[in-house]
């Protein structure tokens, strides 16, 4: 990245501007924070252009066309203004590296990584063409790699499908060498969806051997080989993937897949948000280019032009530099795009040879908890970043994430690959209960140390579980703080147990504790009803519990059950508090309850971005990755922490520690982390663990602090 | 609530019942548990029935629960039927608001529902294991879901319940496996209960056990209390083994045959 100019403004609609990214004829690409926090990309027209009416026509077009688009692959805009003096673009900004660096950088991809991206960028085109746009400039420099899979960016030359031939100045657009023949032949065939689809079997050629399959030089030369040669796939050993290429570099438009059709011929499994398909060294290049974006200023940091905190490190700087680089010819668009693939000043990997240290993440990145699944990837590579540029760090952390999908059996699978990799110093995960019931016999053999901290039952049926850590509340320790928010306080003396079956081992734990325990911790009494999961009609229930005068009201079950008693508890005149877990947090409760979810309260092992115990991880997560951090980021980012913790203390020189010494070093770690100060019993459990609070105002869920505690 | 946490063990479970007077447990959360798939209602029965085999009326339902419920071999050897051997089968144990155990009539869901009694006799300085096997044969499968959930609902209400005159259970821990959570494949639900168990005749206390599991529209129950001398094992042992069997009789009883 280079620094701003003199010429250059300090913000642009509503983005305080960091430094350049790029710059082409028309105009230039900054990266900007936004007032929210989130980096961006801002591209900006030069006046000159900005008073072409022509060229405003198109950038509009450009705005909108990119708006339409909706794929988790193609990079979002955040943010536009065409009608000023300076129109300007803003798209989320992805620090990854270009495909193009990627395969400068670390060489072809193995045939399973072209696949995976074959078919994620599939997907990305479909959403294109769904939206009734043709993107023409499908190519390496435009696809960034992220950890979160790959981004299909630049929407600046797409057009509509159905519109009409734009201007005579129109020529040829895209790049020569990933052009579909059609357009190459310059005849006045529009090129159409297909077309991208031929670009990306350029692409796809390209990243399974390093070079375009029409070759490099003059454009006119690959413009003529595009439309006469067979392409070049020479060196690509996979039958079924030159097959592919084959197909999608077919010369007559209507003999290729459609991209939608593209994502179902390829079988290879798709892992969704995780890198695991790409090489190590590339998934390295993409982890420090995210690391060095943690360099980057605040918002409310200094004011432009001023370095930035840290810049003055010599080592942070090359990083800041190297990130630069990779932007540019991302952001900057077609016309560096042929140039960058043929440099040769790439440096070499560093730190061949030596052993990685690596943090595993297990997580359901792809099943019914993936949101919690994700949000930790996030809060354990924020961790492991921020370790990592540290000047004074002992050794250097790698993160390796696998998706188990929230299924038992592919937990298993992930669980193997974990304890094979004997890079592999500790995992945080898995994300839910049958995972973690499945995967702790495993662990336990390798004695590789695994922590969970949103797999909170009482009890797992794993016979040995030495490596086994519950970093979390578990959930017998939530029914402590829900007795207590309901029954201690002057208007409630009977509290209504409603344990619904559809909510599992969670919620008949809390359930069946909070009905036991109300007794022993207070001088308040209970009415405890049970109904079988899947019971329609919770009304009579709810009247009946009523009738037996219950002040209070908890409700153990799942999203939609608890939905079902909020409407009949609001149909009754009934007043007093009312209470669920943080399993029934989520749009499904507020969307079915309506109204009637008002006042509802949860308790949940989980801290809020907002609680001010996690305001400077929640910045730091805006910073790494433009939002908010989600629902167990923190406690994932604590998980982390106490590992890393643990790993310098045992430490000695560079010699790693055993994963069983880590074991009982994590065992015996107090750490203070955002959410809670860790400190495990004997059974690895967590001590002292509090509980936070949550309920429904005015729509939405409102984080209330922590729980109150017996005795405190 | 920490000190809950010791009592929470898991216990990978079958399924179990109650007894002649229901003697069913009370329960209290605990033992069991460990996870897996989240309980899933409708995630299919465990039993491929053949509609034909079902029972229509009250006596194919008895001619059922005759075929499928323990008998002293079912338990193991050294079990005998105990008298009265078999309950009224007009009658079914109800547990009262005053925590008391009562025959009473049925409710309308229930077609047909029998209890046998059992012990394992006194013996060299031990007390008697008294057993109880209940089968209960529901008109939907959704009344016998909700059988099970009264089953929870009467340990919650009531922690320490009368069995008969002179008979109390009590400090019990009940725990529940929904199909799929912790391999629990043997039914659709099952419970567990554990307890102590004291009677003016036998002292105590000792343990008490009881599972009860549901599959289609059938419970199937068993109850286990301790004497002098008997270990909880000898008790989980003889109560799994008999729940165990009239499970499998269930399913050879009224599944498809190929």
């Amino acid at each position: 990245m280079d620094e701003l100019r003199a010429s250059d403004p300090s913000w642009i609609g509503g983005h305080r501007l960091l430094g350049r990214l790029g710059a082409g004829g028309m105009g230039v690409v900054y990266l900007g924070r936004s007032e929210t926090g989130a980096l961006a990309a801002v591209k900006v027209i030069l006046p000159e252009y900005a008073e072409d009416e022509d060229f405003r026509a198109r950038f509009r077009r450009e705005v909108e066309a990119a708006r339409r688009v909706r794929s988790p692959w193609a990079v979002p805009v955040t943010g536009a203004g065409t009608e000023g003096e300076r129109p300007w673009l803003a798209t989320a900004f992805v620090p990854g590296p270009a495909l193009s660096e990627a395969v400068a950088r670390c060489g072809p991809l193995p045939a399973r990584s072209v696949r995976v991206l074959g078919r994620l960028l599939s997907r990305a085109l479909a959403a294109v063409h769904a939206a009734g746009l043709v993107h023409r400039d499908v190519k390496p420099g435009n696809v960034l790699l992220t950890a979160g899979g790959p981004r299909l960016i630049d929407f600046g030359i797409a057009r509509a499908v159905d519109a009409t031939a734009l201007t005579a100045t129109d020529l040829v657009v895209g790049t020569p060498g990933f052009l579909p023949p059609e357009q190459a032949s310059g005849g006045r065939t529009a090129a159409g969806p297909a077309g991208d689809v031929f670009s990306l079997g350029c692409l796809l050629a390209y990243a399974a051997t390093g070079r375009p399959p029409f070759g490099s030089g003059a454009a006119e030369a690959l413009l003529y080989r595009t439309v006469h040669d067979r392409p070049d796939l020479e060196g690509i050993d996979d039958p079924e993937l030159r097959s592919l290429l084959g197909t999608l570099l077919a010369k007559e438009p209507a003999a290729r897949p459609t991209a939608a059709q593209l994502d179902g011929l390829i079988t290879e499994d798709a892992p969704d948000g995780s890198v695991d398909w790409l090489p190590e060294d590339v998934v390295r290049l993409i982890a420090d280019r995210s690391a060095a974006m943690l360099a980057l200023p605040d918002i409310d940091a200094t004011t432009a032009g001023e370095p930035a905190p840290g810049a003055d490190r010599p080592g942070r700087r090359r990083l800041l530099l190297l990130a630069g680089a990779a932007v540019v010819a991302a952001a900057g668009g077609g016309t560096f795009a042929v140039r960058e693939w043929l440099r040769d000043d790439a440096p070499g990997a560093a730190g061949a040879g030596e052993r990685a240290w690596t943090i595993g993440v297990q997580a359901d990145l792809s099943g019914p908890r993936s949101a919690a699944g994700r949000a930790q990837e996030r809060g354990v590579r924020l961790a492991v970043e921020r370790f990592n540029s540290r000047e004074d760090r002992p050794f250097t952390l790698q993160v390796k994430a696998l998706d188990d999908g929230g299924d038992a059996t592919r937990a298993v699978r992930v669980a193997e690959r974990f304890t094979r990799d004997r890079d592999v110093l500790a995992v945080i995960g898995p994300t839910g209960d049958p995972a973690t019931a499945s995967v702790l016999g495993t662990y336990d053999e390798a004695m590789l140390p695994v922590i969970t901290v949103s797999s909170l039952l009482l009890a797992y049926p794993a016979r040995s579980k030495r490596s086994f850590f519950q970093a979390a509340p578990s959930d017998g320790a939530l029914a402590e703080p829900i007795i207590n928010r309901l029954l201690l306080r002057p208007d409630v003396e009977r509290l209504g147990v409603l344990l619904d079956r559809s909510g599992g081992q969670s919620s008949y734990q809390v359930g069946y504790l909070t009905n036991m325990n109300a007794g022993v911790l207070t001088t308040g009494t209970t009415y405890p009803r049970v109904v079988p999961a899947g019971a329609r009609d919770l009304a009579p229930v709810v009247a009946d519990m009523l009738a037996h005068d219950s002040d209070a009201f908890f409700y153990a079950g799942d999203p939609a059950g608890a939905a079902r008693t909020a409407r009949a508890l609001a149909a009754t005149p009934f007043e007093g508090p009312r209470m669920a877990l943080h399993t029934v947090m989520g749009p499904r409760f507020l969307a079915e309850a309506g109204e009637a979810a008002e006042t509802w309260e949860f308790t949940a092992p989980h801290i809020d971005a907002t609680a001010p115990e996690a305001k400077e991880f929640a910045a730091a997560h805006r910073r790494r990755f433009g939002s908010a951090p989600g629902h167990w980021a923190a406690e994932a980012y604590d998980a982390a922490g106490l590992v890393v913790a643990a790993l310098t203390t045992l430490t000695k020189g560079a010699q790693r520690p055993a994963r069983a010494a880590l074991v009982t070093g994590i065992a015996s770690a107090t750490y203070e982390g955002v959410s809670r100060t860790y400190v495990f019993d004997e059974t690895h459990r967590l001590k002292r663990s509090g509980a936070y609070l949550y309920g429904v105002r005015d729509g939405g869920y409102r984080y209330l602090g922590r729980a109150p505690r017996t005795g405190s | 609530m920490l000190a809950l946490a010791p009592l929470l063990l898991v216990v990978a479970c079958a399924g179990g019942g109650g007894t002649p007077a229901k003697e069913r447990p009370s329960a209290s959360p605990a033992r069991s548990t460990a996870a897996t798939k989240t309980p899933d209602a409708d995630a299919g029965p465990v039993i491929d029935a053949d509609p034909a085999r079902l029972p229509a009326t009250r006596k194919a339902a008895l001619d059922l629960i005759g075929r499928v419920i323990a008998d002293p071999d079912s338990f193991g050897p050294g079990v005998v039927a105990r008298r009265p051997y078999e309950s009224d089968p007009a009658t079914w144990p109800v547990l009262g608001a005053d925590c008391v155990w009562r025959q009473e009539k049925p409710a309308s869901s229930v077609l047909a529902t029998l209890t046998r009694s059992f012990e394992v006799p006194a013996a060299r300085g031990k007390g008697p294991i008294r057993l109880s096997a209940v089968m209960t044969v529901h008109r939907t499968r959704e009344d016998a879901r909700w059988e099970m959930a009264e089953s929870i609902e009467e340990t919650m209400r009531c922690p320490t319940q009368q069995l008969r005159k002179g008979e109390l259970i009590g400090s019990m821990i009940s725990s529940s496996l929904m199909r799929g959570e912790s391999a629990q494949n043997n039914s659709e639900d099952a419970l567990t209960e554990a307890g102590e168990y004291r009677s003016s005749v036998l002292g105590g206390p000792h343990p008490y056990l009881w599972q009860q599991a549901q599959a289609l529209r059938f419970t199937v129950a068993v109850t286990g209390k301790g004497a002098k001398g008997r270990a909880e094992k000898e008790i989980d042992d003889l109560t799994t083994q008999a729940q165990a069997v009239m499970l499998t009789r269930l399913g050879s009883a009224v599944a498809k045959q190929s």
